[in-house]
């Protein structure tokens, strides 16, 4: 039925408890168990509610106070679980069974809020409809059946019940077409899915119903007969549909198809009792198993520390993996399914192999049965080899699946060669890996860390990876014709690998060529070969070697560490950084300080699982741990190897560190490393005995420890002997070699036991991963942003530089241009001043002239021949002159003679008379000289 | 001081996957030789002490994987280098043409005072040879790297390839120093900043 019907159911049923408990408070027996599990309900409710007011009524005790707090409790788990619940639903609560499954059909009809709850309450109908017998009481019957299972899930968050609905919804939509039909329609589902015997099944749990029906009407003698008919009857009624029921819930193929018997009537027994037994404790016993022992639960912190917690939990949870709610067994502490993929990695694993299962279409799904189908008759063909007197035994074993003692110890009696294999153990695994997972994980994990033996380990692998498939196969065929263009990459890697032996060489080869055809995206890696030699070593095949490949990388994630980038290597890294940092600060510190990262010495361990520098044999082991657990494990094996050498790496520095890192990790868990420590231990340990006696104790029991593992060691030198007159018998030699010198079983035992890692704790890291990858991712662009920028800016920067400097050039001519014409100009004014002051000269002259020219000159105004005129006149002036001259001393001549003459005549008259003579005489010499200078002007 | 050594030099040999890098590291550092040596899955690590003009100069030899898949994890180890050796096999021309590719990787992950040395690989396998020492000796010349032809197989030229490094990288610093020297920041030595000098510290100073 949906659990969506089931919230709903949960609740009424839950009241109708409530109700039968206040009927039957004269039932001392029931009610301490409705105190117990009042208590429990209480500590449930609390982790959700943390109500304080339950406390209180907790502590009163008295039944109708419980029964009340019950009430309450119910009402509150309605309020935390279903809020869409109608409310007067609550208000039934005490009414009699027919009205409550009135009520219920109200709220089916009511609460049809969703499409699948009404269908689911029409199938209702219909399956009371055809089934004659099956009147409301049994629908009933099936609904508080439901509501069991709803119990089972109710701490869980409501997601994980939603995830629960979801996987469910198929095969429960299809139950409820026809109820009759239905039986052997799942059966050949689960037929082909997990080899279910359905219709046993079916017989014994009707069986066991009707069983426990008897004892619950003995139980409930005391409460009111008209009410233990009605629930004679309906228990009646209700085992068949119970048969029906549990037949649909266990379709799912990861379901337990093959859960013990014995659990099985008990669940139904406790199922019945919730149901019909009014104060038949609604939790049972699983309440005081782990959930009781607080009454006030400690922080899941704390609890998580003690071991345990952590395999209750992770038992309770592996129960409940199952995407479909598993049959209602008791043991399931109602928690949560989900949260056990989270603490514990078998688990998880599981879940995402089947999840990818369930993702293939038929055919697919039908080529991996057929595998399946295959590897388990090569096991049981085996088995015949090894053990040949119980072959008739044990081919029925293999079929009805169903083990004896007997036979598991004549298997050992008869095989000298594999003393302690638990073959009864690993039939079961190899028959149905998904109950082993669900039901004995714990178990499961101890014989894987003892190692699967050599003999079946190839199978075991293929059937715990799934990967068997005519599919692949056909595959290999088709693609190893094809030519691969990193051919020639690998064969030179090849050729420089010596682990492998000879002959296997080329299968090497072809399997690693056809992956690399086959998902090209990762193409060849180096390393890969590392991945595919312990394959090949374990596989008939090189086709069934490809098959386990492929699991790995794409079911199992390895893919990732070898796609380009190499997320997966890189997360891995860091997940495996964080694990040292928090189970050795010192030691990570130190490695910080040292400068070592785990990029240094790790990335080889996780890339070739750790089977690059470390003995083949350990690499079994870890393949055989990785194929249960799942890729993640590898880190166990890597913080085990750092943690068990912290001492010797503290005191190691760098060069020689790194060293010790890569090849030196291993020798820890050499035998003779290992004596020395014994002796150690011992001696210090006996130095410690005198003092103290615990401490005595304490180191008896690490002596028994060793000794332990000294004896696994010889047998599994044993198995491994067996294992190279196996398929892998080159590789004797160096398996040898290691097995005498290595304790495998004691590191895979340490790493196993001593190391935790939850995929919740790997689901933080990661998440922290992505975290600090988005953010350095973010820088790295950014610094590439900046790269670029700075790039260009630098082009920027050089280009302006050059273009400076031509400027600066251009500058230096043009200023010097400027000098020079600087010069020039002073020049030229310097000329200029010349030719002004010349002009100006010039101008002076010029003036002169023209003032000289202005200015009156005779020589000049006169004409030359008058000059030559004056010349002659001058001449002839001075001719004149000296014809004057002469003419003037003839005339003193003449005077004289006048005077001599006057002297002669005598004086007294002539004197007065004489004067007035001689001015004549002169006047008339100055009028004849007149006379003379004018003669020549006229 | 520290008296185990004056020089601290973390050389970085990259180069295609299958040129040699191992094999030359190893014939280096412990002077053997293997011809089926595994390939390199991350990095690789070796220690080596030489003697240089009177100097004992440490060499701490990273050797990475050559396969690109696997740059994310080798190209964090360029930014703390001293000196970078790019290998190629002369017998392999694709070899020879990642140098380009590799000398990117260098300008986009290491400093740019980074040295560089340019080894051509196998060159005891002449017949076989594809890659001309002419041609090679011009590209070198061309991104201003010293270039040597080596043998891991018969140990040519292995031992001056390395020191050829070495000696440019103290070089280098000499020169540094005298700059420092110069300008006054006499802080006694720069070789002993070098030491101790973790990877990590290296890398995240210089971006």
């Amino acid at each position: 039925m949906s659990d969506e019907i089931d919230l709903n159911e949960g609740v009424i049923v839950s009241n109708d408890r409530a109700g039968n408990e206040v009927v039957s408070q004269d039932t001392v027996q029931s009610s301490d168990e409705v105190n117990e599990s009042t208590k429990g309900e209480i500590n449930d409710t609390k982790e959700m509610d943390a109500s304080e007011d339950i406390n209180g009524k907790e502590a009163v005790n008295g039944v109708p106070e419980v029964s009340s707090v019950e009430n309450d409790l119910e009402q509150k788990m309605v309020g935390s679980q279903d809020q869409e619940e109608p409310t007067e639903i609550k208000e039934s609560a005490g009414v009699d069974v027919d009205q409550q499954v009135d009520t219920f059909q109200d709220a089916q009809g009511t609460d049809g809020d969703e499409n699948i709850d009404v269908e689911d309450g029409n199938s209702l109908h219909d399956i009371t409809e055809n089934t004659d017998n099956l009147n409301t009481d049994s629908a009933k019957t099936e609904v508080s059946e439901s509501n069991q299972e709803e119990e089972d899930f109710k701490d869980a968050p409501m997601e994980q019940v939603e995830d629960i609905k979801n996987s469910n919804k198929d095969i429960e939509i299809k139950t409820d077409l026809n109820p009759e039909e239905q039986i052997p329609k799942i059966k050949v589902e689960s037929d082909s899915s997990k080899d279910l015997d359905f219709v046993n099944k079916e017989k014994k749990l009707n069986e066991n119903l009707n069983q426990s029906i008897d004892e619950n009407s003995e139980l409930s003698t005391s409460t009111a007969t008209e009410k233990e008919d009605l629930n004679d009857q309906l228990s009646r009624k209700s085992s068949k549909e119970d048969g029906n029921s549990s037949g649909t819930e266990n379709a799912p193929p990861a379901l337990p198809p093959r859960s013990p018997t014995s659990l099985k009537s008990e669940t139904s027994e406790a199922d019945l009792d919730n149901r019909l037994e009014s104060p038949g404790p609604p939790l049972p016993a699983r309440k005081g198993s782990v959930k009781a022992v607080h009454n006030v639960p400690p922080p899941f912190k704390s609890e998580m520390e003690s071991e345990d917690f952590r395999v209750k939990i992770a038992l309770s949870h592996a129960k409940a993996t199952p995407p479909a709610p598993p049959p209602r067994h008791n043991r399931s502490v109602s928690d949560t399914s989900n949260t056990a993929a989270d603490i514990n990695l078998i688990v998880n694993r599981f879940r995402k192999t089947s999840n990818n299962y369930q993702k293939f279409d038929e055919t697919t799904k039908q080529n991996l049965q057929e595998g399946r189908n295959t590897l388990k008759t090569s096991y049981s063909e085996l088995l015949k080899k090894f053990l040949p007197s119980s072959t008739t035994e044990k081919e029925e074993d293999n079929k009805e699946q169903e083990e004896t003692v007997e036979t598991v110890e004549k298997g050992v009696d008869d095989h000298i060669g594999t003393p302690d294999i638990d073959w009864e153990f690993w039939s079961e695994v190899v028959n149905d890996f998904a109950t082993v997972t669900q039901e004995n994980a714990d178990k499961l994990e101890s014989m894987i860390t003892d190692g699967i033996p050599s003999e079946i380990r190839g199978i075991i692998w293929q059937l715990i990876a799934n990967s068997k498939s005519k599919e692949y196969e056909d595959l290999y065929e088709s693609l190893l014709k094809l030519e691969s263009t990193e051919e020639s990459i690998i064969r030179r890697d090849l050729k420089r690998t010596t682990f492998i032996p000879p002959e296997k060489v080329e299968s090497l080869f072809n399997v690693i060529k056809v992956y690399s055809l086959f998902d090209t995206e990762v193409g060849y890696t180096q390393g890969m070969a590392f991945i595919v030699t312990p394959l090949l070593l374990n596989c008939d095949t090189e086709a069934d070697a490809f098959g386990l490949l492929i699991s790995l990388m794409k079911n199992y994630g390895l893919r990732e560490f070898f796609l380009p980038g190499m997320p997966g290597l890189m997360l891995m890294l860091y997940q495996f950084d964080r694990l040292v940092e928090e189970n050795s600060p010192l030691l990570y510190n130190y490695l910080g300080r040292q400068g070592i990262r785990s990029t240094m010495y790790a990335t080889q361990w996780f890339l070739t699982f750790f089977a690059y520098k470390f003995p083949l044999c350990f690499v079994l082991r870890i393949f055989d741990i990785v194929f249960v657990e799942g890729v993640e494990s590898i880190l166990k094996f890597a913080v085990i190897l750092m943690l068990k050498n912290e001492e010797e790496i503290l005191n190691l520095k760098f060069d020689q560190l790194l060293d010790f890192l890569k090849t030196g990790l291993f020798s820890y868990y050499s035998t003779s490393a290992i004596a020395e420590r014994e002796e150690k231990a011992y001696g210090s340990k006996q130095e410690e005995r005198n003092s103290d006696v615990n401490d005595d104790e304490s180191s008896r029991e690490d002596l028994e420890e060793n000794d332990n593992v000294s004896v696994l060691k010889t047998e599994l030198s044993a198995l491994n002997a067996v294992d190279s007159s196996d398929s892998t018998a080159k590789s004797v030699p160096n398996r040898k070699i290691s097995d005498t010198t290595y304790d495998i079983d004691m590191f895979v035992h340490d790493a196993i036991e001593e190391v935790t890692i939850t995929p919740i704790t790997l689901k933080r890291y990661s998440a922290e991963y992505d975290e600090i990858h988005e953010i350095e991712q973010q820088k790295e662009q950014q610094y590439e942003h900046m790269r670029i920028k700075n790039h260009q800016l630098q082009k920027e920067v050089r280009k302006l530089e050059h273009d400076y400097t031509l400027l600066n050039r251009e500058h230096i001519t043009i200023a010097n241009e400027l000098i020079q014409s600087r010069l020039k100009i002073e020049t030229i004014l310097d000329e200029k001043n010349d030719m002004n002051l010349t002009v100006l000269d010039l101008k002076r002259q010029l003036a002169e002239e023209i003032r000289k020219q202005n200015l009156p000159n005779p020589d000049a105004s006169l004409p030359s021949d008058l000059k030559f005129d004056l010349q002659q006149a001058m001449q002839r002036n001075e001719e004149v002159m000296t014809e004057n001259m002469k003419l003037q001393d003839k005339v003193s001549d003449l005077e004289k003679i006048i005077e001599d003459l006057k002297n002669l005549k005598p004086t007294s008259p002539i004197i007065g008379t004489g004067d007035s003579k001689v001015t004549q005489t002169a006047n008339a010499g100055w009028s004849g000289f007149k006379k003379v200078f004018t003669k020549p002007n006229q | 001081m520290n008296s185990e050594y004056d020089y601290l030099f973390k050389l970085l040999l990259i180069g295609n996957s299958g040129v040699g890098k191992s094999c030359l590291l190893l014939r280096f550092s412990d002077d053997t030789y293997t011809n089926d040596y595994i390939s390199t899955i991350g990095v690789d690590f070796k220690i080596k002490t030489v003697q240089l003009d009177g100097k004992t100069v440490k060499l701490q030899i990273w050797d990475t994987a050559g396969q690109e898949r696997f740059r994310t994890i080798t190209s964090s180890y360029y930014r703390g280098s001293h000196g970078i050796i790019i290998v190629y096999d002369i017998t392999d021309q694709e070899s020879f043409n990642g140098v380009k590719m590799w000398l990117q990787e260098i300008d986009r992950y290491a400093t740019s005072t980074v040295l560089k040395l340019l080894v051509g690989n196998k060159c005891d396998l002449n017949d076989k040879r594809v890659v001309e020492y002419d041609v090679a000796k011009e590209f070198a010349e061309a991104n201003k790297m010293p270039f040597l032809e080596t043998s891991a197989l018969d140990s040519t030229n292995v031992e001056e390839a390395f020191l050829t490094m070495a000696r440019q990288i103290k070089e280098s610093i000499s020169q540094q120093q005298q700059i420092d020297d110069k300008m006054g920041k006499d802080d006694k030595g720069g070789n002993v900043n070098l030491k101790g000098q973790s990877l990590t510290n290296t890398s995240s100073g210089c971006c």
